[in-house]
């Protein structure tokens, strides 16, 4: 959806968040730690999700349909919370990604406007 | 639908709660575990690694917190906490819980009880189809605006009207039903044959009338009434088709009315109303109507058409119709309108007696809320928000509301139902009342006015703490602030304004009771035995019919225990059983205050007088010899004897009465005695001019046997009863009963609404003065240390009592000055309910004043003597 006004920077990031998350869940089951790592593996450790934002994140995600959870075992024999990716979510991760990067094109334009 | 799938998550999380918390504290440990494994292996040792995940993650606790916002329904756990907490706060002061329950529900509960009375008469719809469309349709006269109509005027009206989509016409029929043993009278009305369709009821049994059947010859059918049914034929379904005796006649039944409807009043069967046109009178008025209005046709306009229709017929057939008219009203308001007003007042009344309960406990909250400000400082000090201290104070508040409301539900439906087991007769429809919908909404609604009333204010006051002063260790105890002791008189103040209202109103009404059962009726009503004697016309002709009544009468006067005894047509109190006539005196012009006037005919036995007790003024009483062939008597009473004959004796002056008296009967008469006026028509009513004619002249075959006992009336009904059947079985004996329960009775009515407010001023009363000695109470164990400093310096007894009286006092005067005002203002609605006392009696206000001054007095008392009883050395050292 198209940003017409500024929102706060608290709706921003919780979106983007949201959108990393998505990502990182499309990539394969996926418990919470992994995903703190996944994101800031790939992002070269500029992306530290906090933890305190993670978790009620995944919960309201799992609220919303877009990931579906259940217990599993981890690599390392401990039971853990797996998450992964529904239908819905791949769609949601579709709409999200797309107006991002018209967002982000958007913002590239004016900075590089002389 | 994301909104929806949230709220069902959420809703679904309140039973899986601790299912939520496990598996988020085990997803979290999870994470932790990992991180501090993640660090291991980079190098740092054990310890140190889980420190350093710890730290980095931050306060679990938190993050807990953060997910648990999405846990839940929010609101409504909240609401449960409190709940909870709330009846942990009331379990843990029983004697405020139990004071505030009983308070609240004894308010609830009266008007619970009263609001179902006013719901079944005055608010639930008439149970006939559409009733807001019927209209009573009444012949008017010049002096009486609910006179009845003649069948020939009927007709023509019927034929002639346009704005109703029906018309019935009614008449009165009563009847001997014959039986097995004992023959019976009942109360029956012949109606047109729409009667039942116009109403729109449908038979429990059977059929009601077709079209035809109210023609002139047709045949006779029955509708029985339910109670009938029950009664004479047990119920079954076989009593159709069953042939009754009704008067001599043979009727087939042929329907049973349903078992709730009683139109009119007692009706024990409806048979079609059979109208000759060709012989009938035009001036025998002996109908009465009902309609239904036709589709968008207004009351006006119903009206402006039979004003019409009454000027054409009178303009038609002038003699008997002219200054006759019609009148339409509301079905509904001619059966409930006179009882309205006293409904309402009652309603009015104990809705003030729920407001001083509210009063009370708003107090006792106060109070409570005083003490607990320390909770309340620290609770705001940690962080809650005013509105969430609020909300929790007045969930305390609602708790009570919804247990007060639970139990004056049952105290209610208890109440309204002694009320109409023990009610009056002549409250219509009161045995209707019942527990519905619009009851247990009201009931609900009066619950959460309480709380709104007596939890608001506490609520909002103790939520706003002077923290800093409340939390400083020279504060501790339960001083209030200035405001909360500013509240709590004025609620006193407004408590003892409605109590005095409510006493003036009472006091009003019983003033007014005490006058009218004062009356002097004008004979004497102890131990004297009455009951209807009606002789079966096809039996008794006219001569008959007298000879049969003074030979029941010999019979009688030999009967044990009897003084005296007499028979006449119409007796006193329930005397609207009379001919009316206009009177003129024989060769003299009648008086100018006494032109046109109606006077009762009661044709009587010659032993009436004795045997009533009705003082004989002048001339004779009737005797043996006023046979058919003597001069034709007449004895009169004193108004008719002033207003016809001012200034001169009457005794044998000649008078010419305007009525048809029957075959050889002269019209002219000499006026052989005057006796005293009698009430005839109630006590209420003024006496009514009446002309007594000899019965043996005047023969009359429905009269009320009168019978003189030496002692209890009731004992000797049975004899009389058979000393009457003794000379035919055929003869049916109408309700035995005594003068005294007919007197008792026809007061009955001022007598419900007067002992129902008498009941509520005293309840507001002693709320009243309860809630007096609590705030004294309250306020002097707070000025302890005053008291004693005061003391200590030298102060006599009787000036700290006076101290504290004078506390008392203040908010009493105040309080009766509003209320004696408050008073004043509403006296003219109970107007219409006085008898004899003017709304601004002088006496009952002072009484009520003195009585309210002596209450509080004495509720002041046991305080004032408690300051003066402080341990001097106690009360100095609390600080």
């Amino acid at each position: 959806m198209a940003t017409d006004k500024p929102e706060d920077k608290e709706d921003l990031l919780q979106g983007t968040l949201d959108m990393l998350i998505l990502k990182t869940v499309a990539l394969g089951p996926v418990h919470g730690w992994g995903i703190s790592q996944r994101i800031r593996q790939v992002s070269g450790d500029v992306l530290q999700v906090q933890q305190g934002s993670l978790y009620p994140a995944l919960i309201r995600l799992e609220r919303q349909g877009w990931i579906s959870a259940s217990w599993g075992v981890s690599e390392n024999n401990r039971r853990a919370k797996f998450y992964e990716l529904t239908p819905a979510g791949r769609r949601r991760l579709e709409a999200e990604t797309a107006s991002w990067e018209r967002l982000a094109a958007a913002v590239y334009r004016v900075l590089q406007a002389s | 639908m994301q909104r929806l799938r949230q709220l069902l998550f959420r809703i679904r999380d309140l039973v899986r709660r601790d299912k939520l918390e496990r598996e988020l504290a085990e997803e979290l440990s999870f994470h932790l575990e990992m991180a501090a494994a993640d660090r291991a292996a980079r190098g740092l040792s054990p310890e140190e690694a889980r420190r350093a995940a710890v730290l980095e993650f931050g306060g679990v606790e938190k993050i807990k917190e953060d997910c648990r916002d999405q846990f839940g329904l929010r609101w409504l756990e909240t609401v449960g906490l409190d709940l909870r907490h709330a009846a942990r706060g009331l379990r843990r002061s029983p004697g405020f819980t139990l004071a505030a329950l009983l308070t609240l529900s004894l308010g609830i509960g009266a008007n619970t009880a009263i609001f179902s009375v006013v719901n079944a008469v005055l608010l639930r719809p008439l149970p006939f189809s559409d009733p807001g469309r019927l209209m009573r349709v009444f012949g008017t006269t010049p002096q009486n605006p609910h006179a009845w109509t003649s069948p020939l005027n009927f007709t023509d009206l019927a034929a002639q009207q346009r704005s109703f989509a029906g018309i019935a016409a009614l008449s009165e029929a009563r009847a001997t039903l014959a039986g097995v043993d004992e023959a019976e009278q009942v109360e029956g009305w012949s109606v047109s044959a729409n009667f039942f369709t116009l109403l729109g009821i449908r038979p429990a049994l059977g059929r009601s009338f077709t079209s035809g059947e109210d023609r002139p010859g047709g045949e006779c059918v029955l509708v029985l009434s339910h109670a009938l049914w029950q009664r004479r034929f047990g119920g079954q379904a076989g009593a159709i088709g069953r042939t009754v005796a009704l008067n001599d006649a043979r009727c087939t039944v042929v329907g049973v009315a349903p078992a709730a409807f009683d139109f009119p009043i007692g009706t024990a069967f409806w048979k079609p109303l059979q109208l000759d046109p060709g012989a009938e009178s035009r001036g025998s008025n002996r109908l009465t109507l009902i309609a239904r209005l036709g589709p968008g046709v207004t009351g006006a306009s119903a009206q402006a058409d039979l004003d019409r229709i009454a000027r054409d017929l009178a303009r038609a057939y002038p003699d008997p119709n002219a200054g006759r008219g019609f009148a339409a009203v509301p079905l509904r308001e001619q059966l409930v309108g006179d009882v309205r007003p006293a409904l309402l007042v009652l309603a009015g009344a104990v809705g003030l007696v729920l407001l001083i309960a509210c009063g009370n406990v708003a107090n006792l909250l106060l109070a409570r809320s005083a003490a607990r400000r320390g909770e309340v400082a620290i609770r705001a000090a940690v962080g809650a928000a005013r509105a969430r201290i609020v909300r929790q104070l007045l969930t305390e508040s609602l708790l009570l509301a919804l247990l007060a409301g639970a139990a004056g539900l049952l105290l209610g439906v208890w109440g309204a139902h002694l009320l109409a087991v023990w009610g009056p007769q002549g409250i219509p429809r009161l045995h209707e009342v019942s527990l519905d919908g619009r009851v247990l909404s009201f009931t609900l609604l009066a619950t959460l006015a309480t709380v709104a009333l007596f939890g608001l204010a506490p609520a909002v006051q103790g939520a706003r703490p002077e923290l800093s002063h409340v939390l400083k260790e020279a504060n501790r105890g339960t001083r209030g602030a200035r405001s909360h002791v500013q509240l709590r008189g004025l609620v006193i103040v407004a408590e003892l304004a409605l109590t005095v209202t409510l006493m003036v109103g009472s006091g009003l009404l019983m003033k007014s009771f005490l006058l009218l059962v004062q009356v002097r009726p004008g004979f004497e009503p102890a131990r004297l035995l009455t009951m209807d004697v009606s002789l079966p016309p096809w039996r008794y002709d006219r001569a008959r019919s007298a000879e049969l009544y003074a030979s029941v009468l010999e019979r009688v006067r030999h009967l044990p225990g009897v003084l005296s005894a007499a028979a006449g047509m119409s007796q006193p109190v329930l005397g609207a059983n009379h001919w009316g006539a206009t009177l003129a005196p024989e060769g003299a012009p009648t008086p100018a205050a006494a032109a046109d006037l109606n006077v009762a005919i009661n044709p009587v036995t010659p032993d009436y007088f004795r045997t009533l007790g009705i003082p004989l003024l002048a001339g004779r009483p009737f005797t043996d010899g006023d046979v058919p062939g003597a001069p034709g008597v007449a004895v009169v009473s004193r108004k008719v004897a002033r207003l016809f004959f001012p200034g001169t004796d009457p005794i044998g002056k000649k008078i010419r009465l305007d009525i048809d008296l029957g075959p050889d009967v002269p019209q002219t008469r000499v006026i052989a005695g005057v006796v005293g006026d009698v009430r005839q028509e109630g006590l209420a009513l003024e006496e009514a001019p009446v002309v007594y004619l000899p019965h043996r002249q005047v023969p009359y075959p429905k009269m009320s046997l009168l019978v003189r006992t030496a002692g209890d009336p009731l004992a000797l009904g049975g004899a009389v009863r058979a000393a009457v059947r003794d000379f035919d079985h055929g003869i049916p004996v109408g309700t035995v009963t005594t003068m005294e329960e007919i007197l008792s009775g026809s007061v009955g009515r001022p007598r419900f609404y007067t002992a129902l407010t008498a009941l509520f001023a005293a309840l507001a009363l002693f709320l009243a003065a309860v809630g007096v000695y609590g705030v004294l109470a309250w306020s002097v164990s707070q000025r302890l240390h005053e008291i004693g400093v005061r003391m200590a310096l030298g102060a006599r007894r009787w000036s700290v009592e006076a101290l504290i009286l004078r506390q008392a006092l203040a908010p009493a005067l105040l309080g009766l000055a509003l209320g004696l005002g408050a008073a004043f203002a509403l006296s003219r609605t109970l107007a219409t309910l006085l008898y004899g006392v003017g709304p601004a009696d002088p006496v009952v206000y002072a009484l009520v004043s003195c009585l309210l001054l002596a209450v509080v007095l004495l509720a002041s008392h046991l305080p004032a003597r408690q300051a003066t009883q402080v341990d001097l050395t106690r009360s100095l050292r609390c600080e």
